[in-house]
This record gives structure tokens, C-alpha cells and sequence, in this order.
């Protein structure tokens, strides 16, 4: 990161400095000169990354008559209570705390088994260690838009419809997969050593597992914790199939859509965005504290 | 025996493939072996994930009332009736056209973003926050967000076009196939980026430093040792970009159910969308088109991989 010299250390500082183009590349032959062209392809790229989002915080500020009358404006003075209405008349706060609860037991759910199953398959050899192994690789291709029916009678069946175990005993199961295999390759990578050693000084496997391993796996374990945990705050689908029977107890997915839906006869535009910005505050904050972890996370696991 | 083996024998077993009797890897573990630690993790799939596929293709074969009662087996009728559906052709056209589109233009587009973002230059974390930003929002809230601009009447892109004098009257850009398309696949190439740029970006990562030296050496030009150089020791990443990608954007659900509902009738609907739309008629039908649909993922991604390669890759 600070092998640069001439040029601003990573530009932390220097946001967007547009103009300067004679950047010496750390790869001479392939870290070029970067051009006007492109340079203009990453501002274009960053308008429309993050123009999007944060016109949704700007306008989460507007009053409902300044949205209708021009979308694009700046607030002429801050609308707090949109925030205020969409806390409490919309629920989002309500809603945001079923996601909290929900999200607390599947992924505790997720990191666990995936991480128990994912050691076992890389570390041991036993009957069937091939065949549990393309179990988990196989059902990362099924997604659960195609099962939508079928799983709604199941947990009908099991008596998990509309309960929050049922909720989370979905997500695990749906996100159990890829984690699987992901940290199955990643535990692949660990030096065994340090495990074999821990066992012959008499540690037992559990104590092996939570001592040993699970400390050494952490970069992996964070990164796809962080994985799933995206993917389950932004799930909608499971909670719109399993979860949709009381309004108390929607996550904030789906919360956040019937705000979207209702506004258009209600007309509170300000309450909406105000709604989404507050569903993006973790997200942001998980991303911001962890964003080293997602970067070498994803080098590992899309390329082991 | 020292801490560290001199060769681990577990890093040996290279990926997936090196399962097979990797020779130094222990025994399962005493007693019970592997089972409790794989039992609670395999079960939950079988419950959750396996059962309703079998289900699913169970479900396909049987007449089932709106109502949900099942009235005897229908064998290969609900899949003849899918076939004969008039939407169907249309449907199964578009859902080609929309996976080729969105997962060509998010390769080629991540490609580039990639190549910049490996390079250093002022405002690189900015541009890389940028990046992650789409990501960090779910599918559905960008959906959302894109369909309110655009909005026929209050839209951000209308109420824009309008002054400037581009248009003379708002457009309903979702109302119409024609416009609806392409701004759904620009969203779906939106939040496809991220994902696939870091992908190929770790790619680009792991390309050591001295093979650029040597094509520098010897006379290569950029073009030349991008081609010669990159794009071959790229390949991996861009495999696996172009599978996980392929899978989701066949799959894609929420970005159109959000935009369109898959309408004006089933105008803008692929072949997940359509299959939801039916399970308000039959179910039994909405079964079928699921097995199709899942087939036809398995088919795809399994032409790819042959097509490319993948194994001699791996192998290799």
C-alpha cells in the first residue's frame, strides 16, 4: 500500500484528483501512465456507483413536496422526521430489530456448521468425504427463487412457518453451501502441523477445533462471516416466503418494500428514503471496520 | 516431533480436486468419527435444499387445484402445457438474451475496471468505496432506487431529459419491453460488477511482477503483453467470474420482480420471473418450469466448463 513514492499515498486524502495524470505505475510495462480516458471511466464509474446511493441520503432529508417538485434538489432545510416517520410510523426500527434477532442466530448458525463441516472435510479422510464435499458444491448452484414452493409446505409441515427459528434454520441452510466450500478450501491451506501437534500434546478434537484452528482460520472466517452477513441483512426472498404472516414480525427487507409500496398512496416520499438509508447504515459500518478482510477474503476464496 | 511438519502433507491436496486420498490427511476422528461434525451441517441441506428439489420435480408431475388439492398424477402434462404456453418461446428467448448480455457486458466491463484499479493512482480508495458501493446495497434496494428515477412522473431521469430538452414528453421507461430491457440489464450489470471486478482485480494480484519484466524486456507492447500475458494468466479468476455470474444472472429474481413484476403480461419476464407469475395459476405448472429452469442452469454451466476447459485448468 505505501510502496508508491512520488505520488499521494493511496490518495486517502485526495479524493477523485481528477487532473493529475502523470502517475508512475508500480508495473512498469502494464501500471501505465493512466490516460485521460481512463481516467474518466473510473469518474463515470464512481458517479454512478455511489451517485445513486447517495442521492438516496440526500433526499432521505427533503420534504415529500420538494421530492415531487424536483427530484434532484438539495434540502433547503434538514426534514429529520422523516426519519422520525419512517422509524416509527413505517417500523422500520421495529423491523431492523427482527433483522438484528434473526441475523444474531443465523449467522452464529452459519459460521458454526460451515466451519465444523468445513474442517472435517479438508482435514480427515473418511467414506464419503467426496460425496458430502459435491453435496455443498452442488447446492451453491440451486438458488432458492426455484424451491420457493416446495420449502413453503416443508416448514408448513415442521410447524417453522412464520417463527423466527424457522427464518433462521433457512438462512443457514441457504448460505451453509458456499460458506462450506469456501472454508473447506481455506482450512485446505492451514499448515497441519500446529494440529498435529496440539493433538499429540492430548488436546481433543473440539478443543483442537475452538483452540487451534478456529484462531488460525480467522482471516477466512471473517470474510466470509462478512459474506453472509450482506447476504442475509439483504435477503428477501426467504423472509417474503417464510415470514410473511405478521407484520410485527417482518425483517427489514421487507419492511423496507411495503414502505416502497405504500408511499405511492401515502405520498411519503421522504419517509422511504430515509427508510433505505437507515437499512444501509450497518452495512456501511460493517464494510468500512472489515473492508481489508473483504479484499484478501475474496483473493482466497475466489481463487483457492 | 517439531511444530512444524516439514512438508504438510494436507497443502499438498491442491482444491477440490486433490480430495481423493490425499495420503498424510488422519483418519476421521475417534469414536464417532466425522459424523457430528458434518451430521447437523449435511442434515439442515437435505431438509432444506435437497427435499423441496425433490419435491419440486414430485410436484411437477401432479394435478394440484388452486386451492392446493392434489388430484392424481398428470405425468408429462404440466411440462406440455408449460411448452404449449404462449409466453413460453418468449420467455425462454429472452432469458437467453438477458443472461448472454448482462454476463458478456459485466465481464468486459470488469475487465477494465479491474485493470485501473490495479494501478495506483490519486484517489484509488475513493474509486475502490465506489466500487464495493452497489455491493454493500442489496439487489432490491437498487432495483427499488432505479425504479423511481425511472419514474414516469416524478423520475429523476425524466424530469432531467425534459430540461434538457431531450424528450418532449415523460417516457414510462418500464411500461414499454422495449425500454425496460435494457435499463434492467443496465441494473443487473450494476450490482454484478462488484463481485467480478474483485475477482478479477485478486486475479490480477497473483500475476508476479517479473513476468511483465521479462515481456518488457523483450519488446512487448502493452497491447501485446496484455493479450500474451494477462488475459491467459487471468483465466482462473475469469472462470469463476463467468460461472458464479452465469448461475446468478440466469437466476436473477429480484431485479426484474422489483422493476416490472416480469410485465406487461410476461413481456419482461425470464424464465424465474415467469415461473413465479405461474404459481398463481398452477401450481403444478410453476413446478415444471422450476425443473426446466434449473436444468437448463445445470446444462449451461456444465458447457461452459467444457467449453473452456475448466478441468485440464485445474488438473493442470
Amino acid at each position: 500500500m505505501s510502496a508508491q513514492v512520488q505520488v499521494a499515498p493511496d490518495g486517502a486524502d485526495s479524493p477523485r484528483g481528477a487532473g493529475s495524470s502523470g502517475v508512475e505505475g508500480e508495473r512498469p510495462a502494464h501500471g501505465r501512465v493512466l490516460n485521460v480516458f481512463s481516467h474518466a471511466f473510473l469518474v463515470v464509474w464512481v458517479v454512478m456507483a455511489a451517485g445513486p446511493l447517495l442521492w438516496v441520503v440526500i433526499t432521505a432529508f427533503r420534504s415529500s413536496g420538494e421530492i415531487l417538485g424536483d427530484p434532484m434538489g438539495f434540502p433547503t432545510s434538514l426534514q429529520w422526521e422523516n426519519f422520525t416517520n419512517a422509524w416509527l410510523d413505517a417500523n422500520i426500527g421495529k423491523y431492523a430489530l427482527n433483522s438484528l434477532i434473526i441475523l444474531a442466530g443465523s449467522l452464529t448458525g452459519t459460521m458454526l456448521l460451515g466451519a465444523m463441516a468445513a474442517y472435517v472435510i479438508a482435514r480427515f479422510t473418511f467414506p464419503g468425504n467426496r460425496a458430502v464435499f459435491l453435496l455443498f458444491a452442488g447446492g451453491m448452484m440451486f438458488p432458492i427463487i426455484l424451491a420457493l414452493v416446495p420449502l413453503f409446505t416443508i416448514m408448513d409441515n415442521l410447524s417453522l412457518l412464520d417463527t423466527r427459528p424457522g427464518l433462521i434454520v433457512a438462512y443457514i441452510a441457504y448460505s451453509l453451501p458456499f460458506t462450506t466450500f469456501f472454508l473447506t478450501s481455506f482450512f485446505q491451506t492451514l499448515p497441519s502441523g500446529v494440529q498435529e501437534a496440539a493433538q499429540i500434546d492430548g488436546a481433543s478434537h473440539v478443543r483442537t477445533f475452538f483452540q487451534v484452528m478456529l484462531p488460525m482460520a480467522k482471516p477466512g472466517l471473517v470474510s466470509i462471516g462478512i459474506f453472509n452477513f450482506l447476504g442475509q441483512w439483504n435477503q428477501y426472498l426467504l423472509p417474503l416466503l417464510l415470514n410473511n404472516e405478521n407484520e410485527s414480525s417482518y425483517v427489514l427487507p421487507q419492511g423496507l418494500a411495503t414502505l416502497a409500496i405504500s408511499q405511492g398512496y401515502g405520498g411519503d416520499w421522504g419517509a422511504l428514503f430515509a427508510g433505505l438509508t437507515i437499512a444501509m447504515v450497518p452495512v456501511l459500518v460493517v464494510y468500512i471496520v472489515f473492508q481489508r478482510q473483504v479484499q484478501a477474503g475474496l483473493t482466497a476464496g475466489a481463487l483457492k | 516431533m517439531p511444530d512444524q511438519a516439514p512438508v504438510s502433507p494436507a497443502s499438498r491436496s491442491r482444491g477440490p480436486g486433490g480430495h481423493r486420498g490425499a495420503p498424510g490427511r488422519r483418519r476421521g476422528p475417534a469414536g464417532l468419527g466425522p459424523l457430528p461434525w458434518i451430521a447437523p451441517a449435511v442434515l439442515l441441506i437435505f431438509a432444506v435444499v435437497i427435499w423441496p428439489i425433490l419435491e419440486l420435480v414430485r410436484t411437477s408431475f401432479l394435478n394440484i387445484s388452486i386451492a392446493g388439492v392434489v388430484r392424481g398424477s398428470a405425468g408429462f402434462d404440466k411440462y406440455s402445457k408449460l411448452f404449449d404456453d404462449s409466453s413460453f418461446a418468449g420467455v425462454l428467448l429472452w432469458t437467453v438474451v438477458w443472461t448472454l448480455v448482462v454476463v458478456s457486458a459485466t465481464m468486459l466491463i470488469s475487465l477494465a475496471l479491474a485493470q485501473l484499479f490495479n494501478q495506483r493512482f490519486p484517489g484509488r480508495r475513493i474509486a475502490r468505496w465506489a466500487l464495493i458501493a452497489p455491493w454493500a446495497a442489496s439487489v432490491l434496494m437498487t432495483a427499488v432506487g432505479f425504479k423511481w428515477m425511472l419514474n414516469q412522473t416524478a423520475g429523476v431521469l425524466n424530469t432531467l431529459m425534459l430540461d434538457l430538452g431531450l424528450i418532449d414528453r415523460s417516457k414510462d421507461w418500464l411500461g414499454t419491453p422495449g425500454t425496460a430491457w435494457p435499463w434492467m440489464m443496465v441494473v443487473a450489470v450494476f450490482v454484478s460488477l462488484p463481485f467480478t471486478t474483485y475477482t478479477l482485480l485478486a486475479g490480477l494480484q497473483t500475476i508476479p511482477e517479473d513476468v511483465y519484466e521479462a515481456a518488457r524486456i523483450d519488446g512487448a507492447g502493452s497491447w501485446q503483453t496484455y493479450t500474451g500475458i494477462t488475459l491467459p494468466m487471468l483465466r482462473p479468476a475469469f472462470l469463476v467470474g463467468v460461472v458464479i455470474n452465469l448461475i446468478n444472472v440466469f437466476n436473477s429474481f429480484p431485479i426484474i420482480w422489483a422493476m416490472t413484476r416480469g410485465g406487461p403480461g410476461s413481456d419482461t419476464a425470464t424464465t424465474t420471473v415467469f415461473m413465479f407469475q405461474l404459481k398463481e395459476t398452477d401450481i403444478a405448472e410453476s413446478a415444471a418450469m422450476s425443473v426446466v429452469n434449473f436444468g437448463m442452469v445445470v446444462v449451461l454451466v456444465l458447457v461452459f466448463l467444457k467449453v473452456s476447459g475448466w478441468n485440464k485448468e485445474e488438473d493442470a
